[in-house]
């Protein structure tokens, strides 16, 4: 196994140092580009917080994604074409050696060139990200695991490309349908909450996929006589991967051509006046309607009012939902930046992070290094209790950070300070007392919001309160509707006097109830009492796109039909229709290819589950042998059976011609 | 010593697409005999060679190598048979002497001397790189590789493919030597019959996909006959000849090429009245060449314009 292993990285090295001098170019420009990136966003004092920490920049992050899938599938697939001339493809499996052995040489090779291609200038980014002075925001272990679980994900690719250069296919281009298991697992790396979450999908995609090319390597590359293990991983990874390519041309092709501009959407607005108009938008079309459904006219002109002439009022917009609840930004993905820190504001040479544990910490744009930290109890010095972090503000989700529209304003479980960041103090504006406890809180600073600047709004357990910027309360309204079922309120500054309040259910809360959970506004008068309350009526259900309702009726039906949007389960159920037109056919070339009641009625079964995908995988992954005529019932057969599967007569032997010579041989020597 | 054929096939046969390359092929090779496995291009010997070997799986039918099921073919009896391929393809990067030594590292019973025997014989430089060799040189390689083995069974598959004469003549040499020792069995393909003359004891032909021959090296020699006959004018046409290969006619001259040539075929050649009637002997090549050659009559008379022109 050692020889094969060496030969294996003697004749793949080059691919390996390709790999790796295209990744070091690739991430050595990413952090060139650092310091100017920098300069820029202090200069502009506003920027996206990912670009802050190199490790978690999206846009590198898909860089690697792509590189890594490129190079996995490219390592794989070099190392079985390299030997893919018959006489090579002899010499290597023509040795006293079984060919479990061969595969698993040529896999450990395959891993080391991969880790030295690509794992080594990612450990590199890594190493030089975590040490100090290098990049000027927070650094934990943790950060790494996204480029990790990009550097597992490219293991897939490489069973992929092992998968698709092993494979025999009378579809050329089916012999890549390893591919769309390694594309899945790449989209729900981007998605999922947890590493843990991301490893698993890894390991299953990444077993299935090596499952499948050890079983192809047994025979060849043919998908007869596998042992029935490799078949069962083939047939898996070709109807998924079908599956994926099925959505990919819905979504792309399908949705582009066929369905522009029928994309709609719905949803409510408030004017500066206070009334309440729903906008509609299908496609291209915009149709503003009052809360009873009548078209809103322009009172001077008449004619149909637009969404874009219509005067939005100032606004304020708070959550209790941005403290690492369940839903919350930082539950998303372990990609996503707000999960360790955001960038908060910028003043002078520092670099103020609001980190996901609740500190301000800064960072020297020059040294690059760590230059103070602010926290409730007046320092970072560890054990803090529950009044001695911050709470995470509504603009901490996106992960964007604007020096020119955020209030310095910060706020703990108990006390909403005005953060001093020139004298690095906290002074305190407000504290909430008799056991209450702030949850959300926001502050508005700009030149154009004129009547809301320097207003802060506080969500307490039980009240709104609205502060100026010395902290005198000036508005104070009990919370009701409450959290948790209504996590988001707006508050609105009206014109030509008063205020207005929505009140926004949480999404998964109200999925749950059914749709009961409505969106609720009150009118409140300058002097705090309430004019009015109303709750907004259900929006329509969006309407699909036809692209959509293609894509679910192509589903498998062994689908979970929980896992479907409650409005495209109607749609769900054509994917029968498919799936018995697929059986019907399936059960017809079984006939036809005179396969075993056994296999048929597999076959039949799988046809049912699996629909559209599950037959195209069945196609792809099935040999046809030909026929030919039969002499004793002139009907075709096929060949790779020893009788007649119409009449069982058996093959003829080939014609006489008088000219054979066939003579008994024993040897003596 | 075993009675049972190193290789046995029944029914053996493989399509390649809608054509049917190897039809019903039924063989056996006895053990310690040198097998010739001849036929024209595309005529099925590789694609045998690889089923026999476990590398392409038969559509119907089966074949045994050394006692064991081709398609499952074990570790221990692969290591007692050597394969010489085709295109004699290796690794061009390793040089002469790495792969002897990357090939020794998987056969228990590797002879280095035989290795440094046959790389002598070609003149190999063991620092010599494989994609710098000739591609005589690099057939001795791949025979040297294939020998020190020691495999109880050789296949060859067609090992003098593109050789020059003397690499050819060298490699006939290894061949002749090794049938000199043990038990040895050695199955071959080839187009080269005087290659197959010198070395073979049994000879099988594959015509079209079709085996048609599979007898004792002599016995084809004997049984593929020229007769000469000439007649006062021009030849008649010809009656149905049993086991007729072909006939050459000329002025006043009849060639015909049969099998099986006895009393009866005579009776018939005579019923055309010849002045004389004579049987050629053939060289093995020829007897192959009219053997596997366009089936029929030839005609070398040329018409006046043809002559003029």
């Amino acid at each position: 196994m050692k020889k094969l292993i060496l030969k294996e990285l003697r004749e793949q090295y080059k691919i390996a140092l390709i790999g790796l001098a295209i990744l070091t170019v690739m991430l050595s420009l990413e952090f060139a580009g650092y310091g100017s990136h920098l300069r820029q966003v202090m200069s502009m004092a506003q920027g996206p917080s990912e670009s802050f920490q190199p490790l978690l920049k999206h846009a590198l992050l898909v860089q690697v994604s792509i590189f890594c899938a490129v190079f996995g599938m490219l390592l794989g697939w070099l190392q079985i074409r390299a030997e893919k001339h018959p006489d090579l493809w002899a010499f290597l499996v023509h040795r006293p050696i079984s060919r479990n052995i061969i595969l698993r040489s040529k896999v450990v090779s395959g891993f080391v060139l991969y880790a030295a291609g690509a794992g080594l200038p990612l450990f590199g980014i890594i190493l030089v990200v975590s040490i100090p002075g290098n990049v000027a925001a927070p650094f934990t272990w943790a950060m790494a695991l996204p480029l990790i679980s990009i550097f597992l994900v490219g293991m897939v690719y490489y069973f992929a490309g092992l998968l698709t250069g092993v494979r025999k296919a009378r579809w050329f281009a089916s012999r890549g349908v390893g591919l769309g298991l390694g594309v899945l697992a790449n989209i729900f790396l981007f998605v999922m909450p947890e590493f843990w979450h991301a490893l698993l999908i890894i390991v299953v995609t990444g077993s299935l996929l090596a499952l499948a090319a050890w079983g192809s390597f047994q025979t060849g590359g043919y998908y007869r006589d596998q042992p029935i293990a490799g078949k069962v991983a083939l047939i898996v990874t070709s109807s998924v991967s079908v599956l994926v390519i099925l959505g990919l041309t819905t979504t792309f092709v399908v949705n582009l051509a066929l369905s522009r501009g029928e994309y709609t959407t719905s949803y409510y607005q408030l004017t500066k006046e206070g009334n309440i108009i729903r906008i509609f938008r299908q496609g291209f079309d915009e149709e503003v309607v009052d809360i009873n459904g009548q078209t809103v006219l322009d009172e001077k002109s008449g004619q149909k009012i637009k969404q874009q002439d219509l005067q939005q009022p100032q606004q304020l917009w708070a959550t209790t939902k941005g403290n690492g609840q369940r839903g919350s930004y930082q539950q998303q993905s372990f990609f996503n930046i707000t999960r360790f820190f955001s960038a908060w504001r910028v003043k002078d040479q520092a670099l103020w992070y609001l980190t996901a544990d609740g500190r301000l910490v800064a960072y020297d744009v020059i040294t690059r290094r760590f230059a103070g930290i602010l926290a409730p109890s007046g320092g970072g010095d560890g054990g803090m209790a529950n009044d001695s972090r911050f709470l995470l503000p509504p603009e901490y989700g996106p992960g964007y950070f604007n020096n020119h529209q955020t209030r310095g304003v910060l706020a703990s479980a108990r006390t909403a300070y005005l953060v001093d960041l020139e004298k690095r103090q906290l002074k305190p504006l407000f504290t909430v007392t008799n056991g209450d406890a702030i949850q959300g809180f926001a502050g508005a600073r700009s030149a154009r919001l004129e009547a809301a600047n320097g207003s802060v709004l506080l969500l307490t357990r039980t009240s709104i309160r609205l502060l100026d910027v010395e902290g005198r309360t000036k508005l104070h309204l009990p919370y009701v509707p409450s959290s948790p079922e209504y996590p988001m309120v707006n508050f609105f500054w009206l014109e030509p006097a008063g205020f207005a309040v929505r009140f926004d259910p949480d999404h998964l809360l109200s999925e749950k109830s059914g749709g009961k959970l409505l969106s609720h506004v009150k009118w409140v008068n300058p002097d705090g009492s309430i004019r009015k309350a109303q709750d907004l009526p259900k929006l329509p259900e969006l309407i699909q796109k036809n692209a959509d309702r293609f894509f679910v009726s192509l589903l498998p039906p062994i689908f979970p039909l929980w896992s479907l949007n409650e409005s495209y389960r109607v749609w769900s159920g054509f994917r029968i229709v498919p799936a018995i037109l697929c059986a019907g056919i399936g059960w017809w070339l079984g006939r036809r290819n005179n396969f075993t009641l056994k296999a048929q009625i597999g076959w039949g079964v799988f046809h049912l589950l699996f629909g559209l995908p599950g037959f195209l995988a069945f196609l792809a992954v099935q040999e046809w042998p030909p026929r030919e005529s039969c002499p004793g019932c002139n009907k075709l057969r096929v060949i790779d059976r020893e009788s007649c599967e119409h009449c069982g007569a058996n093959f003829a032997p080939p014609e006489k011609t008088g000219t054979e010579i066939f003579e008994p041989l024993t040897y003596q020597s | 010593m075993s009675d049972q054929p190193v290789i046995r096939t029944r029914g053996l046969t493989r399509y390649f697409g809608a054509r049917c390359v190897v039809r019903d092929l039924n063989l056996e090779v006895p053990r310690g005999c040198v097998f010739a496995f001849v036929g024209r291009n595309g005529s099925g010997k590789s694609t045998t060679i690889r089923m026999l070997l476990g590398l392409l799986r038969p559509d119907r039918g089966q074949a045994s190598v050394l006692g064991c099921d081709s398609r499952q073919l074990t570790p221990e009896i692969r290591a007692r048979i050597g394969y010489l391929t085709e295109e004699h393809q290796l690794y061009g990067w390793m040089t002469v002497r790495e792969a002897g030594e990357f090939q020794a590292a998987f056969f228990p019973r590797w002879d280095e001397k035989i290795f440094r025997g046959v790389i002598g014989h070609f003149g190999l430089k063991p620092e010599a790189r494989v994609k710098h060799l000739s591609r005589g040189m690099r057939a001795g390689l791949c025979l040297a590789l294939t020998l020190a083995p020691d495999p109880e069974l050789l296949i060859l598959d067609d090992p003098a493919l593109g050789l020059d004469p003397v690499a050819r003549r060298s490699l006939v040499e290894s061949m002749i030597y090794l049938t000199r020792r043990s038990d040895r069995t050695i199955f071959f393909s080839s187009h080269h019959l005087g290659d197959v003359e010198r070395v073979a004891d049994y000879l099988a032909v594959l015509d079209y996909s079709v085996l048609r021959v599979c007898c004792p090296l002599e016995s084809f020699r004997d049984n593929v006959q020229e007769v000469q006959l000439r007649f006062a004018g021009a030849p008649p046409p010809l009656p149905a000849i049993p086991g007729f290969l072909q006939a050459i006619r000329s002025e006043n001259q009849l060639r015909v090429t049969c099998v099986h040539y006895n009393g009866e075929t005579e009776k018939v050649l005579r019923y055309l009245s010849p002045v004389s009637l004579e049987l050629v002997p053939l060289s093995l090549e020829d007897a192959f060449i009219s053997y596997l050659g366009e089936r029929g009559e030839k005609s070398f008379i040329l018409s006046d314009t043809e002559v003029s022109s």
